[in-house]
């Protein structure tokens, strides 16, 4: 539990949202029209260490083990412990840990969570070893994932179903629930790995993964083919793709060749065992590298995108006041229950703030109108432009929870189970922030800030590749800053306001 | 129909059936405490004032409601300090003043007593001696308030022995199809690709 931002340290962010905004786009230079896709990179297979434990499958089983066994002792707390969000190891560890620091852990290491993640361990260890024979040694059917479903709407469902639990139901200060959620992700897993091909619900599917994979364009790493004309034009058998006797075909069906973006990667290693020309590496990078890069572009991305953005200020907005005070004013005038209004509540952010996108692009697209690109092109376009604000939001708001409530790991792993143990003698240890409340504050406005200036750079690349001259690229950038300002204003708005916590601290 | 067609209904759908379904299974509601103190930490000795803002769909002041304050000490068996906060201007604010008898760990419940039900929230708290630093001069703290024991919405063990028993469900049925497929050929083949052909199209 938190007190805001102080007023005058959100003034000043304010200030230097709006004099960066402005100062960004008189000098943007010549410099950010350089070719997006080549910047250096530094490839860690060249040391063989590395190499051989990425190569080694049993790497990533014990890696496995290790996330599986956290998988499963959350679980038993869930059920099992005392059903109080604060004296329960289950929500924390989910909730303040997961949940909070996978998205440090993209911004460095890419999709690497999709290499340890507990789902698909188990239900990959289920298909191949099945209680009885089967043809073939692998339990699936191997069906085609339906068509209409190849798209990222699946995951963008279930992110706001997530939501929906989260923050309408309560499920981050219930343990029992947090036990379900897992175990629904672990059902759906399953159950795709047994009826379709390869890992589709990784591909499609999985919210954890996809919304990982959008911000892992930021991310600092990359598996990349070396030479990406070598698999074009000389390699015929495409073991990266199709798979061989030492390592798999790609679970997300991607092609070495033709992948120039991470968010479907999932850093599996397999393309790296199977390909017999040694040209997979794993790179270190900057950060940012994948958001300008002109193609491709998805329409179910860009919503995704933009859903993101929505849900990330939504988890801040329902902590304040004021959600309160609308939520018992939508209760007293509608004549419905808390669940209904929240609800509405929510639909309704998520659809605002889609229109004031669509309302923002309409004006850039009024601002400068190309003949060979319609609204909807640029809204997609556009909408890239948009992740470093939402994923710098969203670190933002998770240094605020981590911050304070990290520190109720030292009691809780005395009792994880809110049974009155005292494992490790620290149960009766009084948790205190793990930051100076002013470290927090400072690094809260650093985050939004930096998330800004990082949006408007993307923006600025992506509207110099659309229009021919920065004249016309300015003009059509113009309103995509405005929407940015107004975000990044709204953003130090809520982390002003005093929050409340996750898992009932 | 396609899912981008059909987005607009499933959540309209859930929007307006779903929540008042899921209501009824006793989920959550919201009731928040907006609590000022003044100083931000504790002394011994010392009076604590302790504003308390009730937020909720169902705020107005009745009679019957007692907002309370409890402090145990942790680790040492002592008399639990226990204040009734009054009302303070408008119908969902209380206040009063705490003084702690002894330094060290303690915790805190805000109990919030209904006519029907008691919600309460609990929290830690640090307080120190004479010389210890107050802090900053106000602050304030936004708690969920919740029923006093939530027993679990299912049995555990059922839902261990239903996770068991649903996993081997999945792949006895999976075993089945997979075997059956395996008898019966398949109505039409494609040949299959060369070594030496390309892929036709990849996916981005």
């Amino acid at each position: 539990v938190i007190e805001g931002v102080p007023l005058p340290l959100v003034y000043l962010g304010a200030a230097i949202v709006m004099l960066v905004s402005f100062a960004g786009l008189a000098l943007a230079g010549p410099r950010l029209e350089s070719d997006p896709g080549s910047y250096r990179t530094l490839d860690v297979l060249r040391d063989p260490l590395v190499r051989v434990a990425l190569r080694w499958p049993a790497t990533r089983s014990l890696a496995q083990a290790v996330t599986i066994a956290l998988f499963l002792f959350i679980i038993v707390a869930g059920l099992f412990g005392a059903q109080q969000g604060g004296s329960n190891i289950a929500t924390l560890l989910t909730w303040t840990y997961w949940w909070v620091l996978l998205v440090v852990f993209v911004i460095f290491f890419g999709k690497a969570w999709c290499y340890i993640c507990p789902w698909d361990a188990i239900a990959m260890w289920i298909e191949r070893h099945p209680i009885v024979s089967v043809p073939g040694g692998r339990l699936s059917l191997g069906l085609k994932w339906p068509k209409a479903l190849r798209n990222l709407y699946p995951a963008a469902a279930l992110f706001l179903g997530l939501t929906w639990l989260e923050l309408g139901y309560g499920v981050t200060m219930r343990p029992e629930l947090t036990a379900y959620v897992g175990l629904l992700m672990f059902f759906l897993s399953l159950a795709a790995i047994l009826i379709f091909e390869r890992r589709a619900f990784c591909r499609y599917g999985c919210l954890v993964g996809r919304i990982a994979g959008l911000y892992s364009l930021f991310a600092a790493t990359e598996v990349r083919a070396r030479d990406a004309n070598f698999c074009r034009t000389t390699c015929r058998t495409y073991d990266c793709y199709r798979g061989n006797s030492d390592g798999e075909a790609c679970p997300t069906f991607q092609f070495l060749g033709g992948m120039n973006k991470n968010t479907y990667c999932i850093y599996c290693m397999e393309c790296l065992r199977a390909c017999p020309h040694d040209n997979v590496a794993v790179n270190l990078r900057g950060f940012g590298r994948d958001l300008v890069k002109p193609s491709p572009v998805r329409i179910d991305e860009a919503a995704m995108v933009i859903v993101m953005l929505a849900m990330s200020t939504f988890h801040g907005i329902t902590m304040t006041p004021v959600w309160v005070r609308i939520i018992v004013g939508l209760q007293r005038t509608l004549h419905v229950g808390y669940l209904t209004a929240f609800s509405l509540g929510m639909a309704g952010f998520l659809t605002a703030l889609f229109m004031l996108y669509v309302v923002f692009v309409a004006f850039s697209y009024g601002a400068v109108r190309l003949p060979s690109m319609g609204m909807k092109q640029l809204a997609i376009r556009y909408s890239y432009s948009f992740l470093p604000i939402a994923l710098f939001y969203h670190l933002a708001h998770n240094v605020l929870h981590f911050s304070i409530e990290g520190g109720a790991l030292v009691p809780l792993l005395s009792d994880p189970l809110g049974w009155g143990w005292n494992l490790f003698g620290t149960a009766s240890i009084t948790p205190t922030p793990l930051l100076p409340i002013w470290t927090v504050w400072i690094t809260t406005v650093g985050f939004i800030l930096a998330g800004h200036i990082w949006s408007l750079v993307a923006g600025h690349r992506i509207a110099l590749q659309i229009h021919q001259s920065r004249r016309m690229a300015i003009r059509s950038q113009l309103p995509m800053v405005a929407g940015m300002i107004a975000y990044s204003i709204l953003s130090l708005w809520i982390v002003s306001q005093p929050m409340q916590m996750r898992t009932g601290l | 129909v396609t899912p981008q067609r059909a987005l607009p209904f499933v959540v309209l759908s859930i929007v307006l059936a779903c929540p008042d379904i899921v209501s009824a299974s006793g989920a959550h509601s919201l009731t928040r405490a907006v609590l000022s103190v003044t100083p931000q930490f504790p002394r011994v000795g010392d009076r604590w004032h302790l504003s308390v803002e009730i937020q909720s769909a169902d705020s107005m002041l009745h009679p019957e409601r007692k907002v309370r304050i409890v402090g145990e000490m942790t680790g040492h068996p002592m008399r639990p300090v226990e204040v009734e906060l009054t009302r303070a201007g408008g119908e969902t604010d209380y206040g009063g003043d705490v003084v702690f008898t002894m330094r060290g760990s303690w915790k805190v419940t805000l109990r919030l007593e209904d006519v029907n039900e008691v919600l309460l929230t609990t929290f830690d708290l640090e307080v120190g001696g004479l010389d210890a630093s107050t802090g900053w001069s106000e602050m304030r703290t936004i708690y969920d308030l919740h029923r006093p024991v939530r027993p679990n919405l299912v049995p555990p063990i059922w839902v261990v022995v239903g996770t068991i028993v649903l996993t081997l469900a999945f792949e006895v049925a999976a075993v089945v199809i997979v075997r059956r497929r395996a008898t019966v050929p398949p109505p039409v083949s494609r040949p299959a690709p060369s070594a030496g052909s390309r892929p036709v199209s990849f996916p981005a």
